[in-house]
């Protein structure tokens, strides 16, 4: 039995075939299912980025073949045109392939979240239309704690890689709770919508919207739900409110004097002024005065792109945590072979009878020798008598799926340890 | 027996300490969870070999040196665990656990060969309150200092467009600077308090307060610096690095207070 990863990607086809195979959820599982003859478990992944199937078959070449078919079907495209594009990757490569996707490491933006709900998404479909089973239920239950402890354990999804989530993460280094503060928009572009929109995701609940036309910032309040003001009520707004984001033209600046006339009557809280404007806004000297943390357009996207130089350094560490989850993954699957399994069965009996029978000596520690032998060649036969039958009839299941399940039922009802167990 | 009770508490503050190294390495909530948790399980096994050494011996173990750096660790530990109530700040605990598992480790390996430098019959209730209430004073000043460190360092990386990974391991300016207040507000009063019941004490022991004798005159510096650190926030609206600077300066002044004025100035106090 092999695990197979095969698909196309960002890196290996361009997005006018990609896009032919971002399919709907009904049509993904009756490629699936068409699949199922050659391929006993699998499972497909289908988005903007990728389509990958995981698959496990006896017969590898088979199942490619099968699933070239079933895609060219879609689009009436020759196999021979689409192969070109398409990797493979097998067993414990393949298992890494697929964490490495789960935990974001091959994504277009290394350590965007949204993959990991793509292939749990993936996952349970396939799941509940039975295409899954013992195999791939237990690679895919470890991809998903693989994929959650690269998460925690590195910085590859630690820090924002965008201007406006940068300005939203700086916002969460001064304030205590988003949801207490107001925030205030001079000048009504569509910076300032999109920041304020990842502010509002944020938890930033009071918006007020000031423009030098009037319209616009009452356009955009309502999209927003926020208050519109005039632009000189807006200046005057800074007194009160602790997040600015400032993106007017013509010309337009608030100088160190102006600031600091504004913030007089704030009683030294923070005030965040973000400063997006071309031309800036702001005079660069108002950033020194006290608790006024002061950034533009310059400084976000420095920060910005140091964060996607942390997160490529966060890789090398997230591929050797997964490395060592690939190795625990192999050994748990080395552990559902069967004749391995049944020589644990045979060890944890041959423990049990030998236990008993010193306990057993303890007891009656009047026994000549010749009785010793004799009572522990009989518990000997007992117990190799009670082990044949299952152990010749294990040995006839054909189907690996089969030997699996079989496996997996005696390391539970037997409490059987595992390699990486015994290992330990 | 006591003995092995200090043993038991120092084998809690090492296994916090542990889980505190690994909230360092892995980032991970679990173990900053694991490592408040065995400090609070030190605490209270803490509390209870306090409870038994003062019933055995009639007062508390003030009168060592063993004794001083286990009262240390415990207010320590029971200031850090008072702070959690207000603000949780995950690096503090971590910061802050093993050091108290080095006093507490210390106060257990000196035991043997310590002796005592204060006459057991000026150990009167009195004084034990005046002890106490200053090691808890001290405490709250000390962990007040980690939590304004931790500020200046948030907010120098902010004013200088910086996101370090320091800056991901430091909670939000707002909540340093609140449990900044609260730690050096209850410093305050704990000082203060210990500060009034030593001059009771000075009365009694010695018939005069020597309000030159550098403990008290410096004890007395440290409160009106941090009198000073309320006022200019209330009344003038001062935050920030300023007011921070005087918490360094006030935590500074009470350290030596502490602990300086013993090694490099002659005093009554006998510690």
């Amino acid at each position: 039995m092999k695990f197979i990863a095969y698909g196309l990607n960002h890196t290996t086809a361009p997005i006018e075939v990609r896009e032919k195979y971002a399919l709907e959820r009904d049509k993904v599982f009756e490629v699936l299912r068409g699949l199922k003859p050659k391929a006993t478990e699998g499972v497909f992944l289908s988005t903007c980025n990728r389509v990958e199937f995981y698959l496990a078959s006896e017969t590898v070449d088979d199942v490619i073949e099968e699933t070239h078919k079933a895609l060219s079907s879609i689009h009436r495209l020759k196999p021979a045109d689409i192969k070109k594009y398409f990797y493979l990757y097998e067993d414990s490569e393949a298992f890494f392939h697929l964490f490495r996707v789960a935990s974001s490491l091959d994504s277009m933006v290394l350590g965007e979240a949204q993959i990991l709900g793509q292939v749990k998404d993936a996952y349970e479909g396939s799941k509940e239309t039975g295409m899954t089973g013992v195999l791939l239920n237990g690679i895919f239950s470890r991809a998903f704690a693989a994929a959650k402890k690269v998460r925690s354990q590195t910085d590859i999804a630690r820090m924002p890689t965008n201007v406006s989530s940068v300005s939203v993460d700086l916002a969460k280094k001064i304030f205590r709770s988003l949801e207490e503060h107001r925030f205030l928009l001079l000048g009504a572009g569509e910076m300032s919508e999109l920041t304020a929109k990842y502010l509002a995701d944020g938890g930033v609940r009071g918006f007020y919207i000031a423009n030098r036309t009037l319209d616009k910032a009452k356009t955009l309040a309502s999209r927003l739900g926020g208050t519109a003001l005039s632009l000189d009520e807006g200046i005057k707004k800074i007194a009160e409110v602790d997040i600015v984001l400032t993106s007017l033209g013509g010309g337009f600046s608030l100088n160190k004097a102006d600031i600091e006339k504004l913030i007089k009557s704030r009683g030294g809280r923070s005030l965040f002024i973000i400063d997006v404007g071309v031309p800036r806004n702001i005079d660069p000297e108002v950033g020194k005065l006290e608790s006024v943390y002061l950034y533009n357009i310059d400084n976000l996207s420095a920060i910005a792109d140091e964060n996607k130089g942390e997160r490529q350094k966060a890789v090398e560490v997230a591929e050797s945590i997964l490395r060592e989850e690939v190795d625990k993954l192999c050994s748990w699957l080395m552990s559902l072979e069967l004749v391995p399994t049944i020589k644990r069965l045979r060890d944890q009996y041959e423990s049990i009878r030998q236990t008993e029978y010193l306990d057993f000596l303890k007891q009656f520690p009047h026994l000549s020798d010749k009785e010793k032998k004799a009572i522990e060649r009989l518990t000997r036969d007992i117990t190799v008598k009670v082990l044949h039958d299952p152990t010749v009839n294990l040995k006839k299941v054909e189907s690996q799926v089969d030997r699996f399940e079989f496996a997996r039922m005696l390391h539970e009802i037997f409490s059987l340890k595992d390699h990486h167990e015994s290992d330990r | 027996m006591i003995n092995i009770f200090y043993a038991v508490t120092t084998f809690f503050y090492a296994v916090g300490s542990w889980f505190s190294f690994r909230y360092y390495k892995t980032l991970e909530p679990f173990n900053e969870k694991k490592a408040f948790q065995w400090l609070l399980i030190g605490f209270m096994a803490q509390a209870v070999t306090l409870a038994c050494q003062w019933r055995s011996t009639g007062f508390a173990p003030l009168d060592r040196i063993d004794g001083i750096l286990m009262i240390l660790s415990f207010s320590l530990a029971g200031t850090l665990i008072f702070g959690r109530a207000k603000a949780t700040v995950p690096v503090l605990i971590s910061l802050f656990l093993p050091f108290i598992f080095f006093l507490s480790l210390v106060g257990f390996v000196t035991d043997i060969k310590s002796v005592p430098f204060m006459d057991a019959n000026l150990m009167t209730s009195g004084m034990i309150a005046h002890i106490l209430l200053t090691f808890f004073g001290f405490s709250n000043f000390t962990v007040g200092f980690g939590v304004g460190v931790a500020f200046w360092i948030q907010e120098g990386q902010l004013k200088q467009h910086q996101m370090t990974s320091w800056s991901h391991r430091l909670p939000a300016l707002e909540i340093l600077d609140g449990l900044t207040v609260f730690h050096v507000g209850f410093g305050f009063l704990f000082w203060a308090a210990g500060l009034v019941l030593g001059t009771v004490q000075a009365y009694q022991v010695w018939n005069s307060l020597p309000l030159l004798d550098p403990k008290i005159f410096g004890s007395l510096l440290v409160l009106i610096i941090y009198a000073l650190f309320f006022v200019l926030r209330w009344a003038l609206g001062m935050r920030g690095k300023k007011t921070m600077t005087l918490v360094m300066v006030g935590y500074f002044l009470a350290l030596f207070t502490f602990l300086g004025v013993r090694l490099f100035l002659t005093t009554q106090h006998t510690f």
